[in-house]
Order: structure tokens, then C-alpha cells, then sequence
């Protein structure tokens, strides 16, 4: 039961976090959850002064608002043309984040909110805080938080999936149908501010950066369409949540840790074998095309000396070598290739074109 | 009495060290639009520190300052791997090579903590950064790196400032730009593992990033950015450290806060670019017929 509890709230938040984390991948803003990841640990360390609970309602607020604050200082900062994004969005974060250190280095004497535990998370101990309510338990807190917040992520982002597309990918289009382009933007930072607080308990600041950027990574590597790359993220979140936990298991180490290697080991097979874009696939498509390239000027060479007299010493496997500049293990390796295709074969010593390999030839003229 | 001077002596000391590098180096993260370089360099060293202890079973400074400049080095280059041979962008390579290094980072930690190999805590006190038990043997070894790392930058400033603002004209007057640029990375990279020990991972990126653009406020000019973009530093780490020992509060965070007032004043007050500068000047160009 407990098994299944941490895996459930892991996957949980796996979702609520690639939702939002593919918007800020593709709008080039993943630093901004890093920064907002951090800077709400304020809104929850004063949120914690008043109501003595790391997850409330009034956390909530207060982390959204820390949030909205963090985009907007940062933005404000980049418009007085003073200083770059970049340097701005690393500036105002370790503002905030100091300040809570500092309280809750202040308050937090005699409490149980101490720093390592809000930054790093411990999600063993998220099924020992448990909901009950009318006598029943109905299981832990933050599985509650965490399941709102997914939901609510999801439900908005299909029924508001075309103006948050459109405003955040298309601002003149957005203006043009009467939307403000700020719109999609502050809907976005409240749901990554959202998730960012109801995570932290669980998983801590740093699994949510790691779980907003990686998944959405993955699944732009395999996938292009939005819709598809948005459930892909999920599920590659999901799949990396109970990974990581059996990892963390087997290690006996930090879950949120193991779960962030599930996801870099995920990462790097995609980068060098997704079909799409991996590093190895790409250079087995090139040498592939390398070959098919060379086959082709084979099957012309072939092609016009076909049906002359000197057919039979042209289109010998010697000849190529000296013709093409190609060395003898390499001529193997375009010829077979073009028998393998059907577009010549062997007659006696000499090659034959095939009428497909006529074909082939005639259209690489453009002779059709 | 006198040990308590001393001490505070000694981190004051390694405050300044660590104020005047990343000063002096930040301003070329900032110029290069690399800040937050910085804060994914912080985070990555975790796993190469915790690797060093474990493999070496010594908490001795340097070999854990090598772990983190081995893991920090690795990080940049595999961001750059990744953006240049995808279509992910730098940003969010950034993002993944931060999270997941340092994720695995406190596997190991936590790992090493659960085998229960003694004196692994002090590991710890790299994620927030301490100054206080900094040793004589420690201010050494970040003088020299220091002098070596500045000494760098003035060896190689002609070469260095060209690649920083056009890597193309670099190019053309013959400058092999890609060494260019490992050494600044590598650069950073030193001085990024020798703040951690100061500040802490988190807050590492404001060490790089605020004295560099608090001086370009008041400069147009590299050389006399970088110098002030130093000074800057060393007397704001140094600040926080009387301040933190004074009231007794966090190194690292109270460091930041001190910068970051740098950079608000900077901001307002610089002349010609801060913002009150420019309002004042409106109102006279408004004045006029």
C-alpha cells in the first residue's frame, strides 16, 4: 500500500508538471520554472509563519503570488533595458530564495520546516501525513494536493488548449482575434507556480525543475505535434516516476534524486536512438543516404554505357575503383546494396541494369 | 577571544577570494549571455563532489573542489552537446543538465548516508555554503587558483575580449575561438567550484551574475567593468560575512542580499543608464521650449 501510494503521488506529479513544462520548454522559458521553483519557497516559508502548515491554502496564494512576482520583476527588469533575460531571471530568484532561508532560519528554530527537507523533498514521507475526515482515512495530504492540481492543469489545458496555444506561440494572431498575449503567459505561471507548491513537499524544488523540462525534452525528441508531445511528456513522466522509485528502492538513496537520473538516463537513450532526431539514428540515416547517394551514380554510370562495346570492361567491379575513386570493400557495399534493391545483377563479370535500375537512372536525369 | 577574530579573519579572507574571481569572471558569463550558466555549473558539481568523496574517502578541500570542477566541466559540455546536436535549445538543456546532475548527485549522497559512511555530513554544508569552518590550507589553495585564474584573464585578455564580443571578427584576425571559449568555460567553471564552498549551490548564480552587471551600469568600458564588477564582489561577500556573523544568520543567503542591494542602487543611481538618471534627464529635455 505504501508501494503504491509514493508511486502514485510520484506519477501524479510527474503529470501536473509535463503539462506546464512542455509550454515553458517550447516557449524557451525553462529557466523560469527553475527560478520560480525557487523564489516560492518564500511564499510558503510566510504562508508557514502564519498558518504553522507547509501545504495549505494560504500557501497556495502566497506561492502564486511569489511567483507572479518573480516573472514580473525579472520581466520589468529586462524592459528598462538595463539587463539581459538571461542575467535578469538569475538575479531575482536568489533574492527570494535568500530572504527564506534567512526566515526560516529565524522562525524555524523550534519547528520542523528546515531547509533541506522544503529544497530536497523526502517523498517516503508523504504518505505519513494522512487526510482524515469523518472518522475514514482517506489518504495522504499531499496525494490530495497534488490529484487537485493535475486535474485542474489537465481539465483547463483541454478546455482552454486553443487560446493558451494561441497566445503563447502566436501573439499578433492572438491580438488579431481579441486575446491578450499576456493571457496564455499568466495562466501558464500560475499553473507551474501551482504545481511548483503542492510539489514541493512531496518531491522538492529541484525534481520539479527536473520533471517540467526532462519529460517535455524527451517527447520533442520522438514527436513534433503538440497535442502528441504534451501526452507523451506525461507518460514518459509516469513511466520515469515508478522507474525511479523501484531505483530508489534498490539504492535505498533520495526518491526525488532517483527519479531525476530515471528521467537523465531516459533522456540520453532518446538523444542518441530516437528515430526521429537521435544522434546514432541520424548518422545511420546519413550513411544511408551516403550509399543510396553513390548507388545512384553507379546505376547512371551503368545506365550510359549500357548496350556499347565497351560494356564489358566499364561495368566490371575493378573498373569502379578506378572510375569513382572508391576502394574495393566500398564498391562491394554499393553493389550490394543495388542488388539488394533489385536495380542490377551479375552477367558474368560484368553488371546488368535491371529494368528498374533504368528506371532509376532515367529519373535521376529527370528523363521521364 | 582572539580564535573567534581569527576565524572571522580567515573567512573574511576567503570571502574576499571568492568576491573578486566570480566578480571578475561573471562580467564575461553576463557579456556572453551565459549567467545562467552559473546556476547549471553549481548544481552539476553536486555529483562530482560527492563522487570524489566517496571514491577517495578524504573530505580534504581540494579533492572535493576537483570533483566538482571534473562534474561542472562535463555538465557544460554535455549542454552544449545537447544543443547543438538537437532541437532542444540551450535553455532547456540547461534545465535538464541542473536538475538531473544534481538529482543524482543526492542519490549518491543519500546512498553513501544510508551505508552509513561517517563524516558525509559535511557534504551537506556545500548545498548552502558555510564559511565558518574554513581552514588556512583552504584560503591557500583558492589564493592560488585565484591568482592562477586572474592571471589567465590578463595573459589572455586581448584574445578574450575580442571572442567575448564578436566571435566572428575572432575569427578572422586568426584566433582559434573554440579554445577561446573552453578556456572562459573552464574559467567559470573554476570559479563557480570555488564559490560553492561559500555561498551554496543555489545561490551561486547571483555570486556570478550581480557584480558584473552592477559595474555595467557605471562602465561602458570591459576593463574597467571587470575591475569594478571584482571590487564589487569582494566587498559585498566580505559585507555579508560581518553581517552573518554579526547577526547570526546564514552566510550564503545574506551574501546575496548584500550583492542584490548593489545591484538595486547600481540600477537607480548608475549615471547616464540608472533609472533615476533618466527620469531627471526626461524632465530637463521636457523643460526645454
Amino acid at each position: 500500500m505504501m508501494h503504491f501510494e509514493i508511486m502514485l503521488i510520484a506519477s501524479m506529479v510527474a503529470i501536473a508538471c509535463a503539462i506546464p513544462g512542455t509550454f515553458l520548454v517550447l516557449k524557451k522559458w525553462s529557466l523560469l520554472s527553475d527560478a520560480i521553483a525557487h523564489s516560492i519557497l518564500l511564499g510558503i516559508v510566510l504562508a508557514f509563519w502564519v498558518t504553522n502548515q507547509i501545504q495549505s491554502p494560504l500557501s497556495m496564494l502566497f506561492a502564486v503570488a511569489i511567483g507572479m512576482a518573480t516573472v514580473w520583476g525579472s520581466e520589468s527588469l529586462v524592459r528598462s533595458k538595463l539587463i539581459k533575460e538571461d542575467a535578469a531571471i538569475g538575479l531575482i530568484f536568489p533574492v527570494f530564495f535568500s530572504l527564506a532561508v534567512i526566515l526560516v532560519f529565524w522562525i524555524g528554530k523550534n519547528t520542523h520546516l528546515d531547509q533541506d527537507a522544503v529544497l530536497l523533498g523526502e517523498l517516503a514521507l508523504a504518505p505519513l501525513r494522512r487526510l482524515e475526515w469523518a472518522g475514514i482515512d482517506w489518504g495522504p495530504v499531499s496525494g490530495w494536493y497534488v490529484g487537485l492540481v493535475m486535474m485542474g492543469s489537465i481539465m483547463m489545458t483541454i478546455r482552454f488548449f486553443r487560446p493558451l496555444s494561441v497566445t503563447l506561440f502566436d501573439p499578433l494572431l492572438s491580438k488579431a482575434v481579441g486575446l491578450s498575449p499576456g493571457l496564455g503567459m499568466m495562466g501558464l505561471m500560475i499553473m507551474v507556480s501551482l504545481t511548483t507548491v503542492v510539489s514541493y513537499d512531496a518531491v522538492g524544488s529541484i525534481l520539479v525543475v527536473c520533471l517540467m523540462v526532462t519529460p517535455a525534452c524527451i517527447a520533442l525528441l520522438v514527436t513534433r505535434e503538440l497535442k502528441r508531445v504534451l501526452v507523451m511528456a506525461c507518460v514518459v513522466g509516469v513511466v520515469a516516476a515508478v522507474l525511479g522509485y523501484w531505483v530508489a528502492v534498490w539504492l535505498d538513496a533520495t526518491i526525488a534524486g532517483s527519479i531525476a537520473g530515471t528521467l537523465g538516463v531516459l533522456f540520453l537513450l532518446t538523444f542518441i536512438f530516437s528515430p526521429l532526431q537521435g544522434v546514432w539514428s541520424h548518422r545511420v540515416l546519413m550513411q544511408q543516404e551516403k550509399i543510396e547517394f553513390a548507388c545512384k551514380i553507379l546505376v547512371v554510370h551503368l545506365y550510359s554505357h549500357a548496350g556499347t562495346v565497351i560494356e564489358n570492361q566499364e561495368n566490371t567491379i575493378e573498373h569502379m575503383g578506378r572510375h569513382m575513386n572508391w576502394d574495393m570493400g566500398y564498391s562491394n557495399q554499393v553493389i550490394q546494396f543495388g542488388l539488394a534493391r533489385g536495380y542490377f545483377e551479375w552477367l558474368g563479370d560484368h553488371l546488368n541494369l535491371t529494368s528498374l535500375g533504368r528506371e532509376w537512372a532515367k529519373s535521376a536525369f529527370s528523363l521521364t | 577571544m582572539i580564535s573567534i577574530y581569527y576565524s572571522l579573519a580567515l573567512a573574511l579572507m576567503a570571502a574576499a577570494l571568492v568576491g573578486l574571481l566570480s566578480g571578475t569572471l561573471g562580467c564575461f558569463a553576463v557579456l556572453r549571455r551565459q549567467s545562467l550558466l552559473g546556476d547549471a555549473v553549481a548544481h552539476a558539481a553536486l555529483p562530482g563532489i560527492c563522487l570524489a568523496f566517496w571514491m577517495t574517502h578524504s573530505k580534504e578541500s581540494w579533492v572535493l573542489l576537483l570533483g566538482a570542477i571534473v562534474a561542472g566541466w562535463a555538465g557544460t559540455l554535455l549542454v552544449g552537446a545537447i544543443s547543438r546536436h538537437s532541437i532542444i535549445k540551450e535553455d532547456a538543456a540547461l534545465g535538464l543538465i541542473l536538475s538531473v546532475f544534481f538529482g543524482i548527485g543526492l542519490v549518491i549522497l543519500t546512498a553513501l548516508q544510508s551505508t552509513n559512511q561517517t563524516g558525509q555530513a559535511g557534504l551537506m554544508t556545500w548545498l548552502f555554503g558555510s564559511m565558518a569552518g574554513v581552514s588556512i590550507q583552504e584560503i591557500m589553495i583558492m589564493a592560488i587558483v585565484t591568482s592562477m585564474a586572474l592571471c589567465g584573464v590578463m595573459i589572455g585578455w586581448h584574445p578574450l575580449v575580442v571572442c567575448t564580443f564578436d566571435r566572428f571578427y575572432a575569427h578572422t584576425l586568426g584566433i582559434n575561438t573554440r579554445r577561446m571559449e573552453w578556456m572562459i568555460t573552464f574559467l567559470l567553471v573554476v570559479a563557480i567550484a570555488i564559490g560553492l564552498q561559500l555561498v551554496g549551490v543555489v545561490l551561486m548564480s547571483s555570486l556570478m551574475i550581480a557584480p558584473a552587471v552592477s559595474a555595467r551600469q557605471w562602465v561602458n568600458r570591459l576593463g574597467p567593468m571587470v575591475m569594478i564588477a571584482g571590487a564589487i564582489g569582494m566587498m559585498a561577500t566580505m559585507m555579508g560575512v560581518m553581517i552573518s556573523s554579526l547577526m547570526r544568520i546564514p552566510t550564503g543567503p545574506t551574501i546575496v542580499l548584500c550583492v542584490s542591494v548593489f545591484v538595486m542602487v547600481s540600477i537607480l543611481v548608475a549615471p547616464h543608464r540608472g533609472i533615476v538618471w533618466r527620469l531627471g534627464r526626461r524632465r530637463v529635455v521636457l523643460s526645454e521650449p
